[in-house]
């Protein structure tokens, strides 16, 4: 069982990896080329958005549906939180990442957030948040019709865990309509936002804490 | 010096020794036969998939909370289960049809020695022993007890409390504690069924690498409906 932790630990980094994915791609405003995209993002200092996270399986016989809100404020504040059914905070401020869930025996902290994790994720969201997707060493992106665009995986380690993500754009410059990661043809998680709010104050304190 | 030494050993083999109770005791014998249910009532009787939240308590105090599919067949003995993080992320993906077959397994999850020994938990939790009924009949607090012979000379004991809940303990060949189920119904098992759904389940397993898997159930869907 001692493993299982290690593994946790690792898989929870890589979806911390992705989810700061989003959250830099989140920003971009609608565009045709990467010129366009990296124009777009300087202008972003805060998100806010609601979401819904679809769990789809061949073993469930219908998706598995978790929901949450999260938070960023630039350059590296994130809150991802999510609401139901199981409640479990993800925060990352000034440096630090920390994970807290609630459970039927109270709350528990992951106390395993490295720091050596972290220093590669800051690095990840500083070439998200400048729209450099094609300087970025993790991931290929290819911007597809339809407002799309394709990230996948430089690294083949990195492959065995994600094949491609999708990232669909909304009409709105700034908004983007939902996430699909593919671990495998039949196993995906489809994250679709709503109420996307741009450069509205959020406080500090939500970085802080779990309040 | 030699005497602390000495007195040391004693010490920790009596702590070792004293670690895993034993059976429970049958107060008094009740013979039941082959059609008798009330010892099957734990194990589900249709096709089932379960969706529940894992918290894993490991060594040196460590924890992590994760998402866990299960589908069974207990007509067949088939059994998928997935593993995965809260974000979603599949850390574990299988199946068992007499043998497991691994689809995805990211490391260190990609042993088969974690494999067997999650279709294990699993099967302990979900299916009735292989083995035997050995002894039956109601212990000093006034449960139901059924002892079944199980694999590689182990032993398994059904516990159903006068409440409903049950437990399921496992020992070795010497008789020794070695995985312990409880049960609860919570608020949101379906204690009325033939067949109930616990809403929390907690298994411990007992020696060199201890651990407890708390499941809370999220979702139980009878698949043949």
């Amino acid at each position: 069982m001692r493993e299982d932790g290690i593994a946790v630990n690792r898989a929870r980094r890589v979806f911390s990896v992705i989810l700061l994915l989003v959250v830099g791609c989140i920003c971009i405003g609608w565009a045709d080329t990467w010129e366009e995209i990296r124009g777009a993002t300087g202008t972003i200092q805060t998100i806010k958005a609601d979401f819904v996270q679809e769990k789809h399986l061949s073993i469930l016989s219908r998706p598995f549906i978790s929901k949450g809100v999260f938070y960023y404020q630039a350059p590296d504040s994130l809150r991802w939180e999510y609401t139901s059914p199981v409640r479990s905070i993800l925060l990352m401020h000034k440096g630090k990442l920390r994970r807290y869930t609630e459970t039927g025996k109270g709350r528990i902290e992951d106390s395993r957030m490295d720091s050596k994790g972290m220093q590669i994720i800051l690095q990840e969201i500083a070439l998200w948040l400048g729209g450099h997707f094609s300087d970025d060493p993790a991931f290929a992106a290819t911007l597809e019709p339809g407002r799309k665009i394709v990230l996948t995986p430089k690294e083949e380690g990195f492959s065995k865990m994600i094949q491609h993500i999708d990232l669909r754009l909304s009409d709105t410059p700034g908004i983007i309509k939902s996430v699909e990661i593919y671990e495998g043809p039949d196993s995906y998680t489809r994250i679709i936002f709503t109420n996307t709010e741009i450069n509205q104050k959020i406080e500090e304190v939500l970085f802080l804490g779990i309040s | 010096m030699r005497n602390i030494y000495l007195l040391l050993m004693i010490l920790f083999l009596m702590i070792s020794c004293a670690g895993s109770p034993g059976p429970v005791t049958i107060e008094r014998q009740l013979s039941f036969d082959v059609d008798d249910n009330r010892c099957k009532i734990p194990f589900p009787d249709r096709d089932w998939q379960f969706v529940h939240s894992i918290q894993a308590a490991m060594p040196g105090g460590q924890k992590a909370v994760m998402i866990g599919v299960t589908a069974l067949s207990p007509k067949t003995g088939i059994i998928e289960c997935v593993m995965m993080t809260v974000e979603g992320l599949v850390v574990f993906d299988a199946r068992y049809d007499g043998q497991i077959v691994i689809h995805r397994a990211l490391p260190p999850f990609d042993s088969m020695t974690f494999a067997r020994g999650l279709i294990d938990d699993i099967r302990l939790m979900f299916f009735p022993p292989d083995g035997p009924l050995i002894a039956s009949g109601i212990s000093e607090d006034g449960a139901l007890i059924c002892r079944y012979r199980a694999d590689r000379g182990m032993m398994v004991d059904i516990v159903i409390h006068e409440d409903h809940l049950w437990e399921i303990r496992q020992y070795d060949q010497d008789s020794r504690l070695i995985r312990s189920l409880k049960t609860d119904f919570g608020s949101r098992g379906t204690a009325g069924r033939q067949n109930p759904i616990p809403a929390k389940l907690e298994l411990t397993a007992f020696g060199p690498s201890e651990y407890a898997l708390t499941l809370d159930l999220i979702e139980a869907r009878e698949l043949s409906e």
